[in-house]
């Protein structure tokens, strides 16, 4: 076509340009502007920030925050990348059963009946003992509910337990064990009015961004804002901290309860407040015993803030200004998180929290109050508050407590004393009996095989051939995949409409955007399709869709503490959630709980300004708790502690962050930190391989040197299938919640 | 050049066209030599080389983009980290995106505020958009990397909520 | 002399503007790209000079950024190396 060689070069380079081009309009087109945009929640943490779903052509192009929900239309950086994991080609698309060891394509009446057909005869030859279901706090109100009534009112099982056992179960045994009822008394917007912060155990800023942007606001507007960190890592919480206390891992304890001792001696307390609305309480052969003032006085005595100092290993002048900041505050916030929770002291230490802010008097009032995060976007309202627990029945009902089933039995319209009595069994005791005592499980929305503690131990079982597993998911890579028999595919987030309750107590609607992909369909469908197909009463499964689950479950909810009857679906719609209790159509939700005025569950003309309706003597309790340590300590062969977390960009197991290809990069593998101090004497450079021996497994990772972990403490995070750091971790249980310590053991650090 | 001018003009019809396989296979032939003279030319170390194929699958933990533009862009980096995006790790490819262009949010040194500030700061676009009306991009008074949690702008913004 | 191609990403409304005064270069080629909306530049000159020519694209008004895209610097060469 007779052009110049200098032409040619040139029309090369004008094709260079247009292949960039090429590329920027696929891009385009995914950012284009969406048709519509429809209102939801995000997916990823417990903070429960409202989004618009932006659609075009029927996809989701692009996701920003809400506006009007507490998060005012801000986004942490995994909120704002939700569009390309809903957009993922990784998903499951039709169901899958396993044939000759690997999972085959199969039409949905196959999936249902081979589940439904194992379940009939696992129930007809062990009894309803031999059947599980595992949840999760990520699935729907609706979901869990339904689930729950399955299995416990259906099935008469109470093997019913879920993901929040490992991640919430320790703050709900701290709320019922101080207040008598679950569930924080705060909100998110005491954060505005409170002027001193005790984050312990939480690193807010990676794990709840969102709720760290507002106390950095919070403390950018008042710089007499204190905030208190303690955690022994330096994490970037730790940089706006005024006081930073890296603590032993595990003696938190004996930091709160120098606090406490600190309090009293400076004469900081409160006694017109506790004098009025604390009773002092201890276990003396294992059953609670009333105490006095004077006694918990005694019993602090012994915890003075040198002792303390000697076990937390930071200077006593630091606790003792801890508390000083603590008490002398006009309003105080606690939060924390899974550096409480995850211990075998779980419901210890959130006792010993509750305690700091029930001796100065800063609780329930607003920017005072000890509030608990958390980890999951629907594990307070969709798991805690639904009792999708092993132990519990809906609205905070105990299995245990005749009264209680009684209730449930009427509210169902089953016959009187026909709920099985015995408590299930939680989390790793269900896993540990998988193909045992136990039988037949169903896992709805998440990820045991990378999310259990001491991993392998569990894995085994779910290898073994005498049990069946079937998983509702919607990613087709997650890990517990590798050991399902049956898998239903899973319509994802947004692709169905369905409640979720944040952290706060807060209820909001997520309402359907855009159309699942291939076959899978929403879980309550499943759900209701394996129930019929088990034989579950008709009577007791009235449902076609989650907005009759929810009609029923706001209905009995009125029966409880919990009443949040005036959230109608339409009053959903329209609000960008509502914060129970909230009892009628006109209410506008709860700020804090048992005040008089705020709270309607207090009668109006109540004598007392705060009433703690959740105890029978209407008043909360201080729990008199020793310090005791982790259940495993470094000692000369496994001399480090490792503990494990998250980091900001990757979410839990990483199934659904993975898909994002910016967090993928940033993160890509799962890395150990090291002290610099450590790192030198042990002959650590930053990125060698260095390898974590615990008594349970061992894994190589690739080091980060430097002062984000105190000396004698690793950090993993637990995100990469390809390095289950949960092969690493121990199983121990605390007592009362039986949440695992995850966060807490014994590891041997060498180069690789 | 007419000639060259009618060429293009003609491809970029067939590219319009919905044509544009043909002529990608050649382009990307053309492309990966383009890349290696721009690379030799090494307008030096300024530049990311994140979206080189080598770099392309990264494994090091230790790739973050902060981790390396601390060296490459110190003064931006540090910026970045001293800000209120900083503090509150918003980072660099959530509005940036990926060098490579592989990634879910189009690569771009200069991001489009509308869609990149949008996910967050919407309500306050709105309010923005109602008292000043249109403005390219919010960068020219609010830097995106030097919006510190210290700086003045909050003592404005202090003095006006109490003279409301 | 040296060939390069440089990607201008300009807005929609300021397109055309960009184009008619990068029209008036007499060493550039310029084709303009409706989505997203941008200009490519096909520019001869000495690579030298080709800094200076992309801070001069920059500095047009309406211009968002300058990416390059390619480069050949062979005919500065002379046939070096060749012998
Ligand atoms: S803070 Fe949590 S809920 Fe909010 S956007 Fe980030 S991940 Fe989502």
């Amino acid at each position: 076509m007779g052009c110049t060689r200098r032409e040619f070069i040139k029309y090369s380079a004008a094709m260079a340009a247009l292949t960039f081009l090429g590329y920027g309009c696929g891009r385009k087109e995914a950012e284009a502007t969406p048709d519509t945009w429809v209102k939801g929640v995000c997916r990823f943490c417990g903070t429960g920030c409202g989004v618009m779903v932006g659609v075009r052509n029927g996809k989701v192009a692009m996701v920003k925050g809400d506006p009007n929900n507490h998060n005012k239309g801000m986004l942490c950086l995994k909120g704002a990348l939700l569009a390309s994991v809903i957009n993922s080609p990784d998903r499951l698309t039709t169901p899958l059963i396993r044939k000759g060891g690997t999972l085959v394509k199969a039409t949905w009446e196959e999936a249902l009946d081979l589940t439904a057909t194992r379940f009939k005869q696992t129930l007809e030859q062990f009894g309803p003992k031999a059947v599980a279901y595992y949840g999760s706090g990520q699935a729907l109100t609706e979901e869990s509910y339904l689930a729950n009534k399955i299995f416990k009112a259906g099935l008469k099982s109470n093997n019913v337990d879920g993901n929040p056992r490992l991640c919430m179960a320790s703050a709900v045994g701290g709320y019922v064990s101080t207040f008598g009822k679950d569930e924080p008394m705060g909100s998110y917007e005491d954060m505005d009015s409170a002027n001193c912060f005790f984050i312990i155990g939480s690193n807010t800023s990676e794990c709840h961004p969102i709720l760290f942007r507002r106390l950095a606001a919070r403390k950018q507007s008042d710089p007499s804002v204190k905030i208190i960190v303690v955690d022994p890592r330096l994490t970037n919480t730790a940089r706006i901290a005024d006081l930073h206390l890296p603590v032993v891992p595990g003696t938190d304890l004996a930091l709160m309860n120098a606090m406490a001792h600190v309090i009293f001696n400076e004469e900081l307390d409160d006694s017109k407040f506790h004098g009025k609305y604390v009773s002092f309480k201890a276990m003396v052969d294992g059953k609670p015993v009333e105490k006095s003032l004077e006694d918990y006085r005694t019993f602090l005595a012994d915890y003075t803030p040198e002792k303390a100092a000697a076990i937390c290993s930071v200077p006593a002048e630091s606790i003792v200004q801890a508390a000083k900041l603590f008490a002398n505050s006009s309003a105080t916030m606690s939060l924390w998180c899974m550096g409480l929770n995850q211990r075998i002291q779980g419901v210890w230490a959130n006792n010993l929290v509750h305690n700091l802010h029930l001796i100065t008097g800063k609780i329930c009032k607003p920017g005072s109050t000890s509030f608990s995060l958390t980890g999951q976007p629907n594990a307070c309202g969709g798991v805690r508050d639904t009792g999708s627990l092993a132990h519990l029945l809906p609205g905070g009902r105990l299995i245990a407590n005749q009264e209680h089933r009684n209730q449930m039995e009427e509210i169902w319209g089953l016959p009187k004393d026909s709920l099985n009595p015995a408590p299930g069994l939680f989390t790793t005791a269900m896993f540990a009996a998988l193909g045992d005592t136990v039988r037949a499980m169903l896992v709805l929305c998440t990820n045991p095989a990378q999310s259990l503690p001491n991993v392998k131990k569990y894995t085994a079982n779910l290898k073994k051939s005498t049990k069946f597993l079937a998983i509702i998911e919607a990613f087709a890579d997650a890990e517990t995949l590798k050991y399902a028999d049956v898998v239903f595919p899973a319509a994802f987030w947004c692709e169905r409409e369905g409640v979720y309750g944040s952290g706060e107590r807060r209820y909001c609607l997520i309402e359907k955007a855009v159309a699942s992909p291939g076959e899978a369909r929403p879980s309550v469908n499943i759900l209701l399709d394996l129930a019929t197909r088990m034989g579950v009463d008709p009577k007791l499964i009235p449902f076609k869709n989650s907005a009759d689950i929810w009609e029923e479950w706001r209905e009995i909810s009125a029966k409880s503490a919990y009443n949040f009857k005036g959230m109608t679906r339409e009053r959903l719609r329209k609000t960008s959630g509502l914060l129970w209790p909230c009892p009628t159509e006109d209410h506008p939700g709860t700020k804090i709980r048992y005040s008089r005025g705020d709270d309607p569950m207090v009668p109006a003309d109540h004598p007392d300004k705060y009433f703690f309706y959740g105890n029978p003597n209407g008043r909360a309790n201080v729990w008199l708790r020793p310090h005791k340590p982790a259940a495993e300590l470094p000692d000369a062969e496994y001399p480090f502690i490792l503990t494990t977390g998250r980091v900001i960009d990757q979410w839990h197991t990483g199934t659904m962050t993975n898909k994002v290809p910016e967090i993928r990069k940033a993160f890509p593998a799962a890395f150990v930190e090291v002290n610099q101090e450590d790192a030198k004497r042990l002959g650590i450079a930053n990125g060698d391989n260095v390898r974590l021996d615990t008594r349970r497994g061992s894994l190589v990772l690739s080091a980060r040197v430097g002062e984000v972990c105190r000396p004698g403490l690793v950090f993993a995070p637990f995100y990469d299938a390809q390095k289950l750091v949960n092969e690493l971790t121990v199983d121990a249980v605390d007592e009362a919640s039986k949440q695992p310590e995850f966060k807490i053991c014994a590891v041997r650090v060498s180069k690789a | 050049m007419k000639k060259l001018r009618q060429f293009f003009t003609d491809t970029l019809n067939q590219i319009t066209l919905g044509r544009k396989w043909l002529i990608i296979p050649m382009a990307l032939a053309v492309l990966a030599l383009a890349y290696f003279s721009y690379l030799s030319l090494a307008f030096s170390g300024t530049r990311c080389t994140w979206g080189q194929a080598q770099h392309g699958e990264v494994t090091d933990a230790q790739s973050d983009c902060y981790a390396c533009h601390k060296k490459v862009t110190p003064k931006i980096a540090q910026d970045w980290n001293e800000s209120k995006h900083g503090m509150l790790l918003v980072k660099c490819y959530v509005c940036h995106g990926l060098p490579d262009g592989k990634g879910a949010v189009p690569f771009s040194a200069k991001p489009d505020a509308k869609v990149a500030c949008q996910r967050c700061h919407a309500p306050a676009i709105e309010r923005m958009y109602t008292k000043f009306g249109v403005r390219e991009g919010c960068n020219s008074c609010h830097g995106f990397h030097t919006n510190s949690l210290h700086h003045d702008a909050y003592a404005k913004s202090v003095s006006k909520q109490k003279a409301e | 002399m040296a060939i390069a191609s440089f990607i201008i990403h300009t807005t929609r409304q300021d397109l055309a503007g960009v184009k008619a005064s990068l029209s008036q270069r007499r060493d550039a080629t310029i084709l303009p790209w409706e989505s997203p909306p941008c200009l490519v530049a096909v520019i001869e000159r000495p690579s030298k000079e080709l800094e200076r020519v992309e801070r001069e694209f920059k500095a047009t008004p309406g211009v968002l950024s300058v990416a390059t895209a390619y480069l050949n610097i062979e005919d500065e060469l002379g046939g070096e190396g060749a012998k």
